[in-house]
């Protein structure tokens, strides 16, 4: 019932305005074409300034308004560097914003058509021009410096010190691999992947660098102040790693692994006191549109000591347990298996061995 | 005004003013780009044929780039002397058959221009013969690509998905990169619907000089146009050759 | 007759008399050649019907057609927007009448995320490719370019027919694939594989991904044939004294536009053709190593980001395809409105080559975060930061236009207004992602929505309104309503403002765009507010639409007739046309060029148009000009 009531009136306002409007111009006609235009062009000048003056308010309230719900202060090291440029940036492209559009306003509002107004024949004024277009290349030659050398500095190697751990996203959920006691993850294969079997990873058995390797299923735990060197990969479609609170994104692509480094600097204890908020968690979200559910790729990750995230690796049991647990208690049929499926699937190895 | 009117006034535009008289008065310069005349002295009909073979470079420009772009991310990839080695059945020949089919086309490229040298002077017969000669010399080429083809599908195993010329391993032939045999179904098939529509072109181009079409309309301009086609497709062939065979 | 007040004194008796007589043609043609058969109306009214309005070769009527069918497209895109933003604004709210219209897309009052990504695909796709790159270019360039270079049509009217109608092929597809069981496509409307090429991964992959693709390759087809047109007809058809120097900025920027889609388009041709083989025949251009659905797929040795390399090597030339148009008709109605000539004509005509080039070479700006090589990230980094240049070199000449103008507020005027003033907006922002660090941040979120809605989508469209609103009285012989027209304006450049600039804030917040619901994140969670107000203000944005549509459609056949061949007093040619130009455009002879078209307030006279020749006065300060210095 409401919704009807709501187009009616619609409509009705539509037709009001129409009527109106029709009627305007039978007046405007009356009043002549000149007199007419001279009205409007004198309304429409003022709105414009209305509209330049209302909008630097309303961006002032919107700043207001929303300033609360931006982020929290960069949680690593790269995002801190990033929000700094981030500022510098917005402030020099304020400053040209204000002033260009307060001209573009400001110039319809002055210069609007009155009688007796001439305009100035003015086609061009070279020198006017190469200043203002060396000026604009000058300040983004300046940008681009800054920004490259940042640039630089994220992409380049990891810290020697980096642990690694391994995403891998699928439909529609993020797994995380660490590669446990030996600091070497295993070997893996996207056709030994089975779920069913506990194996969602395709993690080779017979590698023994797997034996040790924990995976944890939508939750991240980071080492505060130790760089982390995320090695990223997709089973099925693009994904893309996206972690807001440290300033950083890496796609996750099928067949093609990605790298990502940063240092986070602030636990998620920490981060709770900071913000006040005791329901604070750092959320990883995929940011490339992945199907239906991408929405939903969600995980959490969690900062902590070195001391706390030893005691939590220390908990968990590595796939392999729970894939062997699983399939108890003939671990060597596995094994067997999981060879059998090697040949065909492992080409590509033996393709480089060739190429040398 | 009738449509015919429109067309000898646009024609009156593009041939009118062969000799530049006019001086721009903004420029003080004689110059083809002050406008009433096309500035390359061509019809728009050519330039038309010109503009289109430039967006179509970029397509086989594309497809190449791209199949480039997957060759060197393999470790492995099948060599040409290997993959191409039969002659019409005959093996252990690499490239021989290949070249032969360059050797056609360029011919019939030569053709081509003789084609159009005799539509310069008019000479119906003339244009007709060479036309003739260049419609064989593209079913030939073609007819050649299906042996080549046939060849690789059945006895080399190479499809779009499959292909045996992978690296030999202890002594065992072993699947070698599937985008081999995808990139060059998908380049060289698509430079065969260039020559196949190429040869129909010519077709229809060689029914009119039959028809005396061209002898009324005063100009073989028709044959031009084609002509330009074909020769944009046969330096493609270069390139596509360069890159499968050679390289 | 307020023309005559204009005019000084001194200057009575030259030829510049002639044309500000009110009541004559504004086309001062030599005796003798029928210059004052101002009706060509009737010239033609034996075509029956089908070859007149349908299979015409008319280049007016063909840029009709492209209008049209633009601005139905731009309804039904615009339409899906709101839907999806009824899912962003009310994610908790279950509207029955969903479900009685759309079925099992919205099965229960809301829409699915698979119909949701779908609505989002769509709108993306038709509202970029179908109405700013087929509608813009179609209509203007082929209202434009015979008009105002003085042409008597196209270089090949019958492809610029046959270039309509693979346009009108494609959107039947694209709109039959809204009816597949399987959903439209919902890759979005960059198509990424593998989610693209699986129709395990969506399922809008499967029948409506082939319809996507097909529909999308016609489009694409279409506008290389109508590109080869416009730039054959641009460089071999201008009338005399037509130099390229001469030539309008609405004609430089569909030239270039033309070029660009020319060769942009066959790339991400090739690019959707290796995924159709990856698709249908198996091959592996794309994928590599991949596990869905619960099996491992056999294809290896594809990069999916070769596919993006080809997209966007497309992609970005397409955003300015989208955009050159609109400036090109911002110079021109922002001149004629101020009375006075475009500022920098020779550094508008630089920006666009430069624009032109840097477009192709700019296109990685977009796959910062694909794992591509830094060196190379920092190459693509120069040069997206370097094509600021010529856009903000834009932005100061169409300031420098009003400056100490006279500034004739009509509703295109102020829609060109609002086009440079979202263009600003939005392209500073770019400035932040182009600098691949920040984009590291701020990738795919909102801000990336914010920034191109505002300097191509809203931006384009306020050109395109301003394109519509000018030449409505050559189009169609008739006025559109001014006040709706003001009405439709200020609503619209406020909403616009409304809608994206808050989004900046959400995309600083990290919040991710096409996601469905952000209910369950702690992060985004708290913009839902904010969400609802956005929604809110699309629909009222979209309902002052209808306001414009109706104006459009009504004025066609009920608005005021015009009776000024030259309504705005401007100097192009497509005003020396009778009101009603018939098929060939000029009665008699086709004007010749003596001046290039900003003459506006020259000397004190309010405008001369490019037909009227120089004065012996205006040709010896020429000679001055060209003429060596004696050393
Ligand atoms: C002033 C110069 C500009 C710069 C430096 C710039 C830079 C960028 C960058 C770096 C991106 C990629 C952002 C990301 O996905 O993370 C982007 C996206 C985009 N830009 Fe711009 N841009 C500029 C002007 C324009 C113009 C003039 C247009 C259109 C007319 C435009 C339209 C777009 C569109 C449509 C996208 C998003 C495509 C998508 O991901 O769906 N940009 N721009
Ligand atoms: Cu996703
Ligand atoms: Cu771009």
């Amino acid at each position: 019932m409401t919704d009807l009531l709501i187009v009616i009136t619609v409509v009705l306002i539509l037709i009001i305005i129409v009527q109106i409007s029709k009627a305007s111009e039978y007046v405007s006609i009356l009043k002549g074409k000149e007199k007419a235009e001279q009205q409007s062009d004198k309304v429409n000048a003022w709105l414009l300034m209305a509209f330049l003056i209302l909008g630097l308010i309303g961006i002032y309230i919107c700043h207001e308004l929303l300033k609360g719900k931006l982020l929290p202060v960069a949680a690593s090291v790269q995002g801190a560097a990033i929000d700094h440029m981030i500022i510098y940036t917005g402030i020099i492209t304020a400053v040209v914003f204000f002033l260009t559009e307060i001209m573009l306003f400001y110039f319809g509002f002055r210069y609007h058509n009155k009688p007796g107004r001439k305009a100035k024949y003015l086609p061009d004024n070279d020198p006017l021009e190469i200043t203002w277009t060396a000026i604009t290349a000058l300040v983004l030659l300046i940008l681009i410096v800054f920004g490259l050398k940042e640039w630089f500095k994220i992409t380049g190697p990891a810290p020697k010190n980096a642990m690694v751990v391994e995403v891998t996203g699928k439909q529609f959920e993020w797994m995380f691999r660490y590669p446990g006691k030996d600091d070497v993850l295993g070997r893996k294969d996207f056709k030994l992947i089975d779920p069913a079997k506990d194996n969602p990873l395709g993690q080779d058995w017979s590698d023994p660098a797997n034996h040790d390797d924990v995976v944890s299923h939508n939750v991240l735990h980071l080492v505060v102040d130790r760089p982390v060197r995320l090695l990223i990969n997709s089973q099925d479609v693009i994904h893309d790693v996206g972690l807001p609170y440290f300033r950083m994104k890496m796609d996750a692509v099928p067949g093609t692994p990605t790298t990502l480094w940063f240092t986070p600097t602030i636990t998620t204890a920490e981060m709770i006191k900071k913000t006040g908020d005791p329901d604070f968690v750092y959320e990883l979200a995929c940011d490339q549109l992945c199907g239906e559910g991408h929405f939903t790729m969600r995980a959490t990750i969690i900062v902590e000591t070195q001391q706390q995230f030893d005691q939590w690796e220390a908990g968990q049991k590595s796939q392999y347990q729970l894939a062997m647990a699983d399939l108890n208690p003939s671990i060597s049929d596995t094994t067997k298996a999981a060879d059998g499926g090697l040949p065909a699937a492992d080409s590509s190895k033996a393709k480089v061995a060739f190429a040398k | 005004m009738s449509d015919s009117a429109i067309a000898t006034a646009s024609a009156a535009q593009l041939h009118g003013h062969p000799q530049v008289d006019i001086i721009d008065k903004e420029t003080h310069t004689h110059g083809f780009w002050r406008g009433g005349v096309s500035p390359f002295n061509v019809s728009y009909g050519k330039l038309m044929m010109w503009i289109f073979l430039l967006s179509d470079t970029f397509t086989f420009g594309a497809f190449l780039v791209s199949y480039g772009s997957s060759r060197f991310s393999e470790p492995f990839w099948p060599d040409p002397n290997v993959a191409f080695d039969s002659f019409f059945g005959i093996p252990n020949m690499p490239l021989v058959s290949v070249s032969l089919m360059t050797f056609i086309l360029i011919m019939s490229s030569v053709t081509m221009v003789l084609a159009v040298h005799a539509g310069h002077l008019k000479k119906q017969k003339e244009v007709a013969k060479w036309l003739t000669f260049t419609i064989i010399g593209g079913v030939l080429f073609l007819g050649c690509q299906a042996f080549e083809w046939t060849d690789l599908i059945m006895d080399k195993g190479v499809t779009v998905t499959h292909n045996m010329l992978g690296p030999i391993i202890n002594g065992h032939p072993t699947p070698g990169p599937g985008t081999f045999g995808a990139f060059f179904f998908l380049i060289t098939g698509f430079h065969g619907c260039h020559v196949f529509s190429g040869v129909i072109l010519n077709l229809v181009v060689l029914i009119n000089v039959l028809k005396g079409t061209y002898e009324k309309r005063g100009h073989y301009e028709m044959v031009e146009k084609v002509g330009l086609y074909w020769h944009f497709v046969d330096l493609v062939w270069v390139y596509i050759f360069t890159c499968f065979y050679l390289l | 007759m307020s023309n005559e007040t204009n005019l000084p004194a001194g200057e009575a008796g030259n030829p510049h008399q002639e044309i500000t007589q009110p009541q004559s043609v504004a086309v001062p043609m030599p005796a003798g050649h029928g210059a004052h058969v101002a009706e060509g109306h009737g010239i033609h009214h034996h075509e029956p019907f089908i070859t007149k309005y349908i299979f015409s070769q008319d280049h007016k009527i063909i840029s009709k057609q492209f209008l049209i069918t633009g601005i139905i497209w731009a309804f039904i895109g615009g339409l899906f927007s709101v839907l999806f933003r009824l899912q962003l604004g009310f994610p908790n709210d279950h509207f029955m009448w969903l479900h009685t219209v759309f079925g099992n897309w919205a099965p229960n009052g809301q829409f699915t995320p698979e119909a949701y990504y779908g609505l989002v695909t769509m709108h993306g796709t038709i509202m970029l490719f179908f109405v700013l790159t087929a509608g813009m270019s179609g209509t203007f360039a082929n209202l434009l370019i015979p008009l105002q270079l003085g042409a008597r049509d196209m270089a090949s009217p019958f492809m610029n027919m046959l270039s309509y109608w693979i346009f009108f092929i494609a959107s039947i597809i694209m709109f039959s694939s809204l009816f597949v069981s399987t959903g439209p496509f919902a890759g979005g409307w960059t198509a990424y594989p593998p989610l693209s090429a699986l129709k395990e991964a969506s399922p809008g992959s499967g029948t409506g991904g082939d319809l996507w693709l097909i529909a999308v390759f016609f489009f694409f087809v279409s506008q290389i044939f109508a590109g080869i047109n416009y730039i054959s007809t641009i460089l071999n058809m201008r009338t005399k004294g037509m130099s390229m120097s001469r030539m309008p900025l609405t004609i430089w920027g569909l030239l270039v536009t033309a070029i660009l889609g020319l060769l942009s388009f066959p790339v991400v041709i090739t690019g959707l053709v290796l995924l159709f083989f990856d698709k249908h025949l198996g091959t592996s251009f794309y994928l590599n190593s991949i596990y869905v659905s619960g099996h491992a797929l056999p294809n290896v040795g594809g990069s999916p980001i070769l596919y993006q390399h080809l997209f966007w090597f497309m992609g970005h030339p397409e955003v300015y395809i989208v955009i050159l148009p609109a400036m090109g008709i911002a110079s021109e109605v922002l001149s004629i409105n101020s009375r006075k000539p475009i500022f920098g004509y020779r550094g508008m005509v630089t920006a666009f080559f430069a624009i032109c080039i840097l477009a192709f070479l700019v296109w990685a700006h977009h796959m910062f975060v694909t794992g591509m090589n830094p060196y190379l990230g920092a190459f693509f980094v120069l040069l997206t930061l370097l094509i600021a240049v010529p856009s903000a070199i834009k932005v100061f000449n169409w300031i420098g236009t009003m400056w100490k103008g006279n500034i004739h507020l009509s509703v295109p005027c102020l829609f060109v207004i609002g086009f440079v003033s979202t263009f600003i907006s939005g392209g500073l922002t770019g400035i932040w992602m182009g600098n691949s660090a920040i984009d590291l941040d701020i990738h795919d979120t909102y801000f990336i929505i914010a920034h191109f809605h505002l300097v191509m989508g809203v931006a384009s469209i306020l050109g395109m309104c301003a394109g519509v609103y000018h030449w409505f009285p050559k189009m169609f012989g008739r006025k559109m309503n001014n006040t709706l027209g003001y009405i439709h304006f200020w609503i619209t450049l406020v909403g616009a403002y409304l809608i994206f600039w808050p989004m900046h804030y959400e995309g600083l917040a990290g919040m991710p765009r096409r996601y469905y619901d952000y209910a369950a994140w702690h992060t985004f969670a708290p913009f839902q507010g904010l969400n609802t107000f956005i929604s809110i203000v699309a629909i009222v944005v979209f309902i002052t639409q209808i306001l414009f549509l109706f104006n459009f459609f009504y004025s066609i056949f009920k608005g005021r007739k015009e009776t000024d061949p030259n309504p705005w007093k401007a100097n192009t040619l497509e005003w020396t046309t009778p009101i009603h130009p018939g098929h060939g455009n000029w009665v008699g002879e086709i004007p010749e060029v003596y001046r290039w078209p900003y003459d506006y307030g020259k000397n004190g006279i309010d405008f001369i148009p490019q037909n009227v020749p120089l004065t012996p006065e205006e040709e010896m300060e020429v000679i001055k000009e060209t003429q060596p210095q004696p050393a």
